[in-house]
């Protein structure tokens, strides 16, 4: 528990940088201020609020009360701004975010951006409002909580988590699949938004290039969620992750700022060389009570409606957003490559034993790499033996109540009297054998196989072991999928994919 | 009683275990849909290509007028911000349900006669057309209608 503590209260940035960073997060809100403004004028056919808090209302709030929401979001942002009263502020305008992008996704599509409410409501008990605030003017300081960073940084991996595991249930990593690729193409063709790019290289490049893509994408989102554990690794991810939503959008045309602004959180604004002395000229200091009196209902309702006036402006503002994190991003990155080749000339004899580890540390990186690489081996060629690999059991077997067997062996035996008998291939097989279906299904899954010379031989030496006296001329194997009943195991249906049929006795 | 430390540790790790529990709940939520609100970022799940072939579904929509029949863009019928048009169309139209209800059909009226002021729409088709094309060229392989709903647009 000590230790979670320790590493949970050790922080990315100080209380003045967050400061900063509150300021710049409900300014860039204000701007880019969610609206549910379009579904007012849908028909309540549409309503269809995905599963969670909003699936329990009847039916879309009248048009009052969702204006009035989003009013008093965009007012709840100016306080925030302004830092009165910041930790009520904070979980306030978070919480009304969240009800208006809910509402907002309350028509067949969800925009991923809860990050929007999840910032503020966080970083509330962080004491971001200590500094560059009517708080601090006023003498009112809050407990500075380390840990809600962490936790911010926490639920920016989580998020990312959630997004990889449906790619990967869904095929991401399939070889025959290009995602990333067959979602650009999808959206060139259906006449969707694209990005500058997008119509530029979709149904270009080799295959390679697209399914490395896909498998980028899922590295970097599990990368996250890993690299929660030292803020070292964290920033290097979330850079890439920058760098990444940049992509997204010169391609896909797709701006997604709610994970950019969230990773800005993370940014010593205060020690950046350019801000160190522009800062005090930009915040000059808490701004007077009763022009902030005047700023919260006219900076809430001027937000509100540039947003419902010019609802094109804050798809600009979310380009401008994620643009300026990929830079932020590209330039970190390119500073920390600049640390690694400096260190890297700087190695000399007397430091060769440090050298020597580096070299192990990455001899043991790339040895790791090798083992998602034996995914593409087993998807084409099968599983491997050896591989580091524990048991799959990758068939779902068990959907909506009914459990499916897939290529169970369906047997039947005729004999020159026109007589027939249906053994299970596990009676067919010498027993105790392991894994008997495995066994069966290799030596009897195509004709060719099963037609083998010695093949043929054995298993007229088991049919005479399991029928003397009797010749048997026909060997059918129909290969069949088999749903059968959860509850009862009543065999509901059959179906016979292929089958093989191997002729035996005299006349073969 | 906890003293001030000890309810600060219990805040702390009870605000871990949210965020944790959250996601975990996102995702076991899955198979239902994107659980709203929850620390999640876009899936983009299930790749359109496969084995070279791109396949999507899309409405093609045909208005009867009282001059004659006209192909328009879904998008269009949508208002200005629509998010992921495609998306917010679905749930008005991809299930007869909701496509044939009175209340889509006195949407797409006022749409209608918004959009083409002076003509009368008499009816409009939905038809719901699973295209499959080629990625290397782009080509078309198919074009085939899963489901269609005619919803008559007569006036009152």
């Amino acid at each position: 528990v000590k230790r979670f503590e320790s590493w949970a209260d050790r922080p990315a940035v100080s209380a003045a940088d967050l400061a900063v960073f509150r300021v710049l997060f409900a300014v860039t809100m204000l701007l880019l201020l969610p609206t549910a403004r379009f579904a007012r004028e849908l028909p309540e056919t549409g309503f269809a609020p995905p599963p969670g808090p909003f699936a329990l209302l009847p039916s879309y709030p009248p048009d009052a009360v969702v204006i009035g929401f989003e009013i008093v979001t965009a007012a709840a942002l100016v306080v925030l701004a302004l830092g009165w009263r910041t930790p009520q502020a904070s979980v306030a305008s978070g919480l009304l975010l969240l009800v208006v992008t809910g509402l907002h996704n309350s028509f067949g599509q969800v925009d991923h951006v809860a990050m929007f409410g999840a910032i503020p409501v966080i970083l509330s008990a962080s004491g971001w409002g200590n500094a560059r605030s009517l708080d601090a003017a006023q003498g009112r300081q809050h407990v500075e909580r380390p840990w809600t960073q962490r936790l911010l940084a926490l639920t920016i991996g989580v998020a990312f988590l959630v997004a990889a595991i449906p790619k990967i249930e869904s095929g991401w990593l399939e070889l025959q699949t290009q995602a990333a690729h067959g979602h650009l193409l999808r959206r060139v063709l259906a006449g969707d938004n694209t990005g500058p790019l997008g119509d530029l290289i979709a149904g270009r490049g080799p295959w390679l290039i697209w399914e490395s893509l896909d498998w980028m994408t899922i590295g970097l989102e599990v990368f996250v969620i890993l690299s929660v554990v030292a803020w070292r690794s964290f920033r290097l991810g979330v850079a890439f992750a920058a760098i990444f939503h940049g992509l997204v959008l010169v391609l896909l045309g797709i701006p997604f700022p709610a994970a950019t602004l969230a990773y800005a959180a993370f940014i010593p604004w205060t020690r950046l060389p350019l801000l160190r002395t522009a800062l005090p000229r930009a915040f000059p200091g808490p701004v007077p009570t009763p022009l902030a009196l005047i700023a919260v209902p006219i900076g809430g309702a001027g937000a509100w409606s540039l947003a419902a006036l010019a609802p094109d402006f804050g798809v600009i503002v979310a380009v401008v957003v994620v643009l300026a994190g990929t830079v932020a991003g590209a330039i970190f990155l390119g500073i920390v490559a600049g640390r690694l080749v400096g260190r890297v000339r700087s190695w000399s004899p007397e430091n060769r034993a440090r050298a020597r580890v580096w070299a192990a540390r990455i001899v043991a990186v790339a040895l790791l790499g090798v083992l998602p690489a034996q995914y593409f081996l087993f998807a084409r060629v099968g599983e491997t033996y050896p591989a580091l690999q524990q048991p799959g059991f990758s068939q779902p077997r068990l959907s909506d109540g009914e459990l499916r067997f897939s290529n169970v062996p369906v047997i039947v035996v005729t004999f020159d009297d026109g007589t027939t008998e249906s053994p299970s291939g596990g009676k067919v097989l010498p027993s105790p054998l392991l894994q008997q279906s495995v066994i069966f299904r290799n030596l009897f899954k195509d004709k060719d196989g099963a037609r083998r010379p010695e093949v043929v031989a054995w298993l007229e030496g088991r049919l005479a072991e399991l029928y003397p006296g009797r010749t048997p001329v026909k060997f059918r194997i129909g290969w069949s999928t088999i749903y059968r009943d959860a509850f009862s195991g009543d065999v509901i249906r059959v179906k016979e994919r292929y089958d093989v049929v191997v002729d035996l006795g005299p006349g073969r | 009683l906890l003293n001030m430390r000890e309810r600060e540790r219990i805040y702390r790790a009870a605000a871990f275990v949210v965020v944790l529990a959250s996601g975990a709940t996102a995702v076991a939520l899955l198979p239902v849909g994107p659980f709203y609100p929850a620390p999640s970022f876009p899936a983009f799940t299930a790749s359109p290509l496969r084995d070279g072939v791109v396949t999507f579904t899309r409405p093609v929509i045909v208005v009867e007028f009282d001059d004659g029949e006209e192909h328009i863009d879904y998008r269009g019928l949508l208002p200005a911000g629509s998010p992921n048009p495609i998306g917010v169309f679905r749930s008005i139209a991809a299930e007869a349900d909701s496509a044939l209800d009175p209340a889509t059909a006195a949407w797409l009226m006022q749409r209608l006669t918004e959009l083409h002021p002076g003509r009368e729409a008499l009816s409009l088709r939905i038809d719901w057309t699973r295209y499959r094309f080629r990625a290397e060229d782009r080509g078309l392989i198919s074009a085939e209608t899963s489901e269609s709903f005619v919803i008559p647009l007569d006036r009152p």
